[in-house]
This record gives C-alpha cells, structure tokens and sequence, in this order.
C-alpha cells in the first residue's frame, strides 16, 4: 500500500505545482494586465485617454454629472496639473465644494498609467478646466431606466442569472446586502454602501455603466452590462442597506455539527482500533 | 432448446503432481505487472488446506456465490440489490492484502555485502510493495505440501462431515496425505462475479462462454471479488480495475490452449468444446443442494444428437465448433464415462472447469516395524476397489469438494479408475485378463473398448487428443470489419491501450 501513497504522493505534488502555476500566471495576467489593456495603449492621445478613464463619471466633456460627480470644466481647482496629477494617481474621497455645489463620493485611483499617459491625461483635464464651462456638444449622459427590479439585480449580482454580454458575476468578488448564509466574496470591497457612496441612481448608474476600477475595466470594457441590468443592479444595491445581514453570531450548529463529528470518528478509532483480523489470525486465534 | 458454447478445461487431479508450472506460465504471460504482482490468475492448492486466498471456501466469511432463498429464488450470498447500493462504500466482506499475502521478494544484497563471520548469511524476505522486512504466515502454497498443518488444513471447510476418528488418523504423521487443486476461473454459467458488478463491467462471450471484465467500464466497486465465491477476481490496485483469469483467448483465437493447460507437466488439463442449453440455466441453478450437480450435467447437451445439431446450427454456432464438440475430451470425461465434476456445485454458480477426483493410497498400519495394508491379502490385487472408506483421502472429502457432499459419486469414479488400472496391469503384466478383473469392469459399467478409450486419453493421449481447439474464424469476423491484408506485416491484430485509472 505504501507504494500506492507514494504515487498518490507524486499526484499530489504535481497537482500543486499545476495550482500553483495557474495561480502565478493569474497574477502575472492580473499584474500585467491594466498595464497593457487597450486603455493605456502608448501613443494615446490625452482624449482617448481621458475617455476611457474619467468621462465615465466625469462625462465627456467633463461636465461631471450634477450632485454626484464633480464637473471638471470650468473647475478651478482641475487647472492645477500637480493637485490634477496627485488625485488621478491616488484617488479622491471625502466632502469637496466644486462651483458652490457639494460632492461627497469617492474616486478610485487610476492605475497602470505611464508617466506619459499620466501627462497627457493632465494636459487633457486641464485644458477641459481652463475651457468653456458649457460645452459646445453636451453629450447625453446614459441614463439606465429609472425603476429596477431588486430581486432581479439579486440574481444577477450572485450570478443566478448571467449577464447578458457574459460579464463576471459581482459576487465573484464582491458582496452586498443579503446574499445567502456564506456572503459574496471578499476580494473586493463590500458593495452594501456604494448606492450611497457613488452618489446614488445617477453616480452608481455612471459607474456601472463604465467601471472605472483597475481590476473592473479589463473585466467589463469588452462585456458592458446593459441599461436594464445596470437599472435591476442599482435597485439592489439601494436596497442592500436595508436587507437584513446574516448574523455574526456563534454558529451553535456548525460548532455542535464539528463536535458530533470528532465523537463519531472518536467512536470508530476506539471501536476498530488497527488494522482488521485476517483470516489466518482468526485461524491462529481458533487454536 | 437454446444452445450455446462454452471453452471447458478438466483437471485429471490423479495426475497433478503440483509442480506450480502452470501458475508460473500464467504469471509470466499475464500478471507479471505493477498491481498484479498479487494475483495468481491460476493457482495450485495443496488440500486439505485452505487455498489462496486463505480460506476462500469460507462463505460465511467472504460471502461468495449464489444461495437459494425460502421460497426458492436464486439470491446472490453478498447482498440483496438495496444493502449493495447501502455498502457500496464499504464492503465488509471484501478479502484484504493479508488474506493474500504481501507480496515479497528476498533481500539479495545481503548475501554480497555481508561481513566475514562464522554463518552463513541470509537473506531476508521483503515486501514488494513497502520494500520492509516481512515476516510471512500465510499466502498462496504457503501450506503447499503440508497435509496435516494444524491451522491450513484443519480449518480446510470441506473437511465438515468427515469423521473425526479419520480426522485424527490423517493428523498422524504417518498418515498424513494430500492432493493438489489446480484452480483457474470456472467461466461459470451463472457467474455471480457478473451479477454482483454495480458497474455491469463484466460479461460472459457468447461464442465461448469466456467471462471477461471490460477494463473500459470497470470503477472499481470490487463487488466482483466479494461475489465470486472462488475468489478468482483480483482488484489491480494500480489500474484501480478488477482483473480475472482470461482463458488466454487470444490463445485460443489463434487455435493455441491456455498457457496453464500448454505447460502443464503432468498433461493433467483437457481443453475443449461443450454445448449446452441456456434454457435451464435460471431453473437448474436454484434447485436445492442434491440435485445442483445433476441438474448441471443435465444441461450439457450431446453434440451427436440431431436435435441438438440442428439447434446449435439454428443458434449460429459453427460447423467447427459442433464438430469440436464432438471430439471434446471433456465431454467424454463429463458426460460419456461420467468421471468428472465441477468444484463446489452448492455454490451455485454452474462452474464449466471440472475435474477429475483423485485416487490416494490406501491406510495402513504399522505392525512390528513393517507396514501393513488395511486390505485382505487375497484382493491385495484389487488395491482399494472393494475398501475405498479405507483410502486416506475421506470420500467424504472429496465429496464436499466436488459432488455436494454425495460420497457414492466420487466411490463411482474411483472404482472406474481403479477398474482401469486394474485391467491395464493384467493386459500388461500378465498378458491374461483373468474372469475376476472382467467381472470388475462389468461391475462398475464399463466395456472393454470404454476401458481402453479411458486408458487412452488419461495415460497416453497426444496434445492433439487433450486440447481438441475449436476453429474461433477471427480472420472473417475482421473481414466483416476491414481489409485483413492492412494488418499483413504488423503484430497482431488491432492495438492495445492500457486501460487509464477509472474517475
């Protein structure tokens, strides 16, 4: 039999080496990965640039969108290429007072931009800043059907249901609200407050309609949630608030279950203690 | 009438002097492999003794074969269709590596890189498969040639009913006597390897009756080796699949016996052809225990009835094979002269290997330092005809082994041995058959012309005469698959894949 184990030892050595090569190469894809998606292509002009990045929430023309997205158009403070420069490389959260009117959401850091991307964004925001703060062509911002289904954004947030263009469930790595007894994931931040935190039906709407976060924009720029599935998920997640969490307690029945179990093969080591009479010894034993 | 065909082999246990070639041929040609290193695919048994593996007649212990239920319904000893399903997982009766043996190799290097000393060095057994130092107790021949051990074969099951005067008579050192068992898979007619398979792996081939396991579907269960009451399924714990003596078919395709049968020593082993008649095979096997083995040879056809023929042919069996049948030794073992029987019948399996019972020497005494025989000075000549109750071997014995416990079955074949013998030695010695001896032949029902026919195929027959092969036509049935001529210049027919460990 030991020959056996050795083998099943083999086995499960090379099926850690595979694992593990897997996983190195999922984070070397990860790691490599924002730097060369599409959006920080080299050569990409400071528009293009700008486009893929910020006119997500910042609009096009960086008109921002009122009351949840600060404007960037005719922003004093966006002529400031270093204070520019510090928030798209570090991100922003906390209370701001943008052309009188208050904005309390958060922007995530943009990364995988080279330096030269990074000056060209600048350049862009700035001249957006110091330009017409009323653009020449507005551009409609995308507004998602105003009334979603909760229980249809539940689906689609725990993946009972697919996205259309075959977009990663969000409890892959996230979780939000009430989804079943063990969550959503962990990986990414817990989405329970971000109808709030993105500035609600608009902001939370503009968000999903481009996810500007560096893991979410290789994931969803090649596989955009629709109008309805954006409309069905930001209802969800306005609900999530107020869904009841399961509960942190001690869980007596996990704990007794583990208990039950360890008395069981307790039982069974005190009950066949050693290997099995064979059927010589049982001969022997006759004698 | 349904008739079908089926490959047998007899075993003319009078002959057998358990010399282990055979169990090394098959060894060489079929198990010689990682996880097979276990099975003896053919095996020889000194008995009494308790075979390999240890105990396997024990049925009570490993639950082996068929039995009859209250109401007459044929019921598999292992479990019922729903405790299969609830011990899927854990099969209590299942035979472990220890009821086999650790199989063990000897630690040569000891006998080069010993130091200088006063002993000679040893070298030690090893295990084959942990490569640590074993102390053996038990395995297949471990009681070879040990008639009276005190645990193989005083515990040998099929010594029940035997007299327990005998019993301590044959424990006597002087007396101590045994006989081999060669034994291979029957190819049972009602296989309870088959039925015990969750998996439906394993399957009987209609040309030849040969019952195979298709490593394709095998997974595992084992079931097959609990249900085999012959224990003659091994668990290949390489492959993760159960194995089992094959028949050498493709032997057999190519008109050649069995590598067992081929090199046998002693020409014990008969191959050859018997018909018999499906129909019967469901009724006969859940008969009660007396009329199993008559039931069983009910259902062995004569080849040279018409009737029979023309079933055979209706049934699509080949002129060849009806034609081998006719000549098949066993047949005329079987059926003709009535001389051989298959191993424990009372399992009901309706096993198609059959042997023949073996004479032994008849009990003496020992008076004034000269031994004695137990037998009149005037029959002195006709050995044991008339004191077969005085043979070392119980009747009773051999009876449990192969009749179902009927002692007057196996004294029928021994005085036709003897009989045999008997006339031989006047025809060969004195060259008169004086009115005694042919009164003895007469007496146990042979003719003179039987008498000479018996002779013949157990003492002098030819191979031609021992293994009567039926024409098996492999070259059509490829034709009616391809173009033979594309396999002209490679070996063999086909490839072989070796089967992958199941999910």
């Amino acid at each position: 039999m030991h020959r056996r184990r050795q083998r099943g030892g083999e086995r499960l050595r090379s099926t850690l080496l595979l694992f593990g090569l897997v996983v190195m190469s999922v984070f070397v894809a990860v790691a490599t990965g924002s730097s060369s998606s599409p959006i920080a292509a080299q050569d990409a002009s400071g528009a293009d640039l700008y486009e893929a990045n910020c006119a997500g929430c910042h609009q096009v023309g960086g008109e921002g969108i009122p009351g949840t997205f600060p404007p960037l158009a005719g922003n004093p403070a966006a002529t400031d290429t270093e204070y520019v420069a510090v928030v798209i490389t570090d991100g922003k959260t906390g209370a701001i007072e943008v052309l009188g009117e208050t904005y309390d959401s958060a922007m995530p850091a943009v990364g995988g931009l080279s330096d030269d991307d990074l000056d060209a964004i600048v350049g862009h925001v700035v001249e957006l800043a110091g330009g017409e703060s009323e653009p020449d062509t507005p551009t409609e911002p995308v507004g998602p059907p105003e009334s979603g289904d909760i229980d249809s954004g539940h689906d689609l947030f725990i993946g009972q249901d697919r996205f259309d263009d075959g977009g990663t469930a969000c409890a892959s790595c996230h979780t939000a609200g009430e989804v079943g007894n063990l969550g959503g994931s962990s990986l990414g931040p817990d989405l329970t407050g971000a109808y709030e935190l993105l500035g609600g039906q608009a902001g939370l709407s503009a968000w999903l309609a481009n996810p500007p976060a560096p893991t979410m924009t290789p994931i969803f720029s090649d596989r955009p949630l629709t109008d309805d599935e954006i409309a069905d998920l930001v209802a969800f997640l306005a609900d999530a608030p107020n869904q009841d969490r399961p509960s942190n307690d001690v869980d007596w029945f996990l704990i007794a279950g583990i208990a039950g179990l360890l008395v069981l093969i307790g039982g069974m080591a005190i009950a066949w203690r050693g290997p099995r009479r064979t059927y010589v010894e049982t001969l022997r034993s006759k004698r | 009438m349904r008739v079908r065909a089926q490959m047998s082999m007899l075993f003319h246990l009078d002959k057998c002097i358990g010399c282990h070639t055979c169990s090394v041929a098959c060894k060489n040609l079929w198990t010689d492999r990682d996880g097979a290193e276990y099975m003896w695919w053919n095996n020889v048994e000194t008995r009494p003794g308790t075979g390999y593996p240890t105990g396997w007649e024990d049925q009570e212990h490993y639950k082996g074969g068929w039995q009859r239920d209250k109401k007459g319904r044929l019921k598999l000893v292992l479990h019922s269709k729903g405790g299969g399903v609830a011990k899927a997982f854990f099969n209590p009766a299942l035979p472990e590596l220890n009821d086999y043996y650790d199989p063990f190799t000897f630690q040569y290097g000891d006998l080069f890189n010993s130091p200088p000393s006063e002993q000679q060095p040893t070298a030690i057994p090893i295990s084959k498969i942990t490569g640590q130092p074993l102390e053996i107790s038990s395995g297949p021949n471990w009681d070879d040639d040990l008639g009276g051990s005190d645990i193989f074969a005083a515990n040998d099951p099929s010594m029940e009913g035997v007299d327990d005067v005998v019993r301590a008579q044959m424990e006597e050192i002087e007396r101590v006597v045994f006989n081999y068992l060669p034994r291979i898979c029957n190819h049972c007619l009602n296989p309870s390897c088959l039925a015990a398979c969750p998996s439906g792996a394993i399957y009987k081939r209609e040309e030849d009756g040969i019952v195979l396991v298709n490593e394709e579907k095998c997974r595992g269960w084992r079931m097959c080796v609990s249900g085999c009451p012959y224990k003659k399924v091994y668990y290949n714990w390489n492959t993760g699949k159960s194995e089992k003596c094959i028949l050498c078919f493709p032997r057999m395709e190519t008109g050649q016996a069995p590598a067992c049968a081929h090199s046998c020593v002693g020409r014990i082993r008969y191959m050859g052809v018997l018909l018999y008649d499906a129909d019967k095979i469901a009724s006969s096997a859940a008969l009660p225990d007396d009329e199993l083995l008559d039931a069983q040879l009910d259902m062995i056809l004569d080849p040279h009835d018409p009737q029979v023929i023309t079933a055979a042919r209706a049934a699509g069996i080949d002129e060849g094979w009806i034609d081998s049948a006719q000549r098949s030794p066993i047949y005329k073992f079987v059926k003709v002269w009535g001389m051989a029987f298959p191993l424990h019948p009372e399992y009901r399996t309706e096993a198609m290997m059959f042997y023949v019972p073996p004479l032994s020497p008849v009990m003496s005494s020992i008076e004034q330092n000269m031994i004695k025989l137990d037998i009149p000075d005037e029959r002195r000549d006709f050995e044991l005809m008339d004191e077969l109750d005085k043979a070392r071997m119980p009747l009773e014995y051999l009876a449990n082994l192969f009749t179902v416990g009927d002692s007057d079955r196996i004294r029928r074949v021994l005085r036709i041995m003897l009989a045999v013998r008997t006339y031989k030695r006047r025809q060969s010695v004195d060259g008169v058959i004086d009115e005694a001896t042919l009164e003895l032949i007469e007496e146990v029902g042979l003719t003179e012309n039987m008498v000479e026919a018996i002779y013949s195929m157990t003492t002098t027959p030819t191979v031609d005469d021992r293994f009567v092969m039926p024409p098996y036509h492999r070259e059509m049935s490829l034709e009616a698959i391809g173009d033979p001529l594309t396999a002209k210049g490679s070996t063999g027919f086909g490839t072989i894949k070796p089967p992958r460990r199941g999910p």
